[in-house]
């Protein structure tokens, strides 16, 4: 299973990386779908099916899928990947990110410090004792609901008159 | 059983796709799904610290995630269309 998980792991980084440098925005869309499975299995051998389930169907199934209507709608233009100054400079920063996240897991003692609580009957944490954040996400969801409609209502006006 | 190394390793890949894709790329929607990948890769991260510490807290974190990027890829696209609509691209050269 270990093989599995890394095979998976690799599939993931590596469509996500061609997500970003392919020309076309719905290939893009598709890599990183792709990705996000692959991310979900990996997951699923972690023996989280819960977190596998929900990355996949809210994940790959609702939040790509509305790009993906959003793609038909604007028309995007092609951008080649090509070694210029602006590639150049973004490979630079992001390998000095990475180098620097790496070395902060690396010297950081935190990973180290093992919590007793096990995990227990999940959903019955989650609404018994962090009901708040229960809320919370919800209202946040309710929020972008109500901000989308408020966004895209003048322009609807203006197509009527 | 898998080092949480290993995890750490895989989500700073997805985010650094992401952060170049954010850095690299001048079409909103293409920046939008840059930003999906950071989001995903920090979920990512969060499943690992909860594999590894035993605790509840990490799941928590990776469903509020989940509800900010739906919330958040709700408004942005509404903002993507609208800003298409009256300057006709989605780009963001000057």
């Amino acid at each position: 299973m270990d093989i599995l998980f890394y095979l998976h792991a690799v599939i993931a980084v590596t469509a996500m990386m061609i997500a970003m440098i392919v020309p076309q925005t719905i290939h893009a869309l598709l890599f990183a779908v792709f990705s996000i499975v692959n991310l979900s299995v990996c997951l699923y051998i972690l023996a989280m099916p819960i977190a596998a389930a929900i990355l996949a169907i809210i994940y790959a199934g609702a939040i790509m899928v509305l790009f993906v209507f959003a793609v038909m709608l604007i028309k995007t233009e092609t951008k080649i990947f090509n070694l210029n100054l602006s590639s150049l400079l973004s490979i630079f920063i992001t390998l000095l990110f990475a180098l620097d996240i790496s070395v902060c897991f690396y010297r950081a003692d935190w990973l180290n410090k093992l919590f007793d609580e096990p995990i227990a009957d999940m959903f019955f944490i989650f609404l018994d004792r962090h009901g708040f954040l229960l809320e919370m996400a919800s209202f946040l969801l309710l929020a972008g609901l109500v901000a989308s409609a408020v966004v895209s209502l003048p322009l609807i006006n203006r197509k009527t008159k | 059983m898998i080092p949480l190394a290993h995890i750490l390793l895989i989500s700073l890949g997805i985010f650094c796709a992401g952060m170049f894709g954010l850095l690299w790329q001048t079409n909103l929607l293409r920046i939008l799904i840059a930003i999906e990948a950071m989001l995903n890769g920090a979920a990512f991260l969060f499943i690992g610290v909860t594999l590894h510490h035993g605790n509840i807290d990490g799941f928590l974190m990776f469903l509020m995630i989940i509800c900010v990027a739906a919330a958040e890829v709700g408004i942005a696209l509404a903002i993507v269309l609208s800003n298409n609509r009256l300057k006709h691209s989605a780009s963001i050269t000057i």
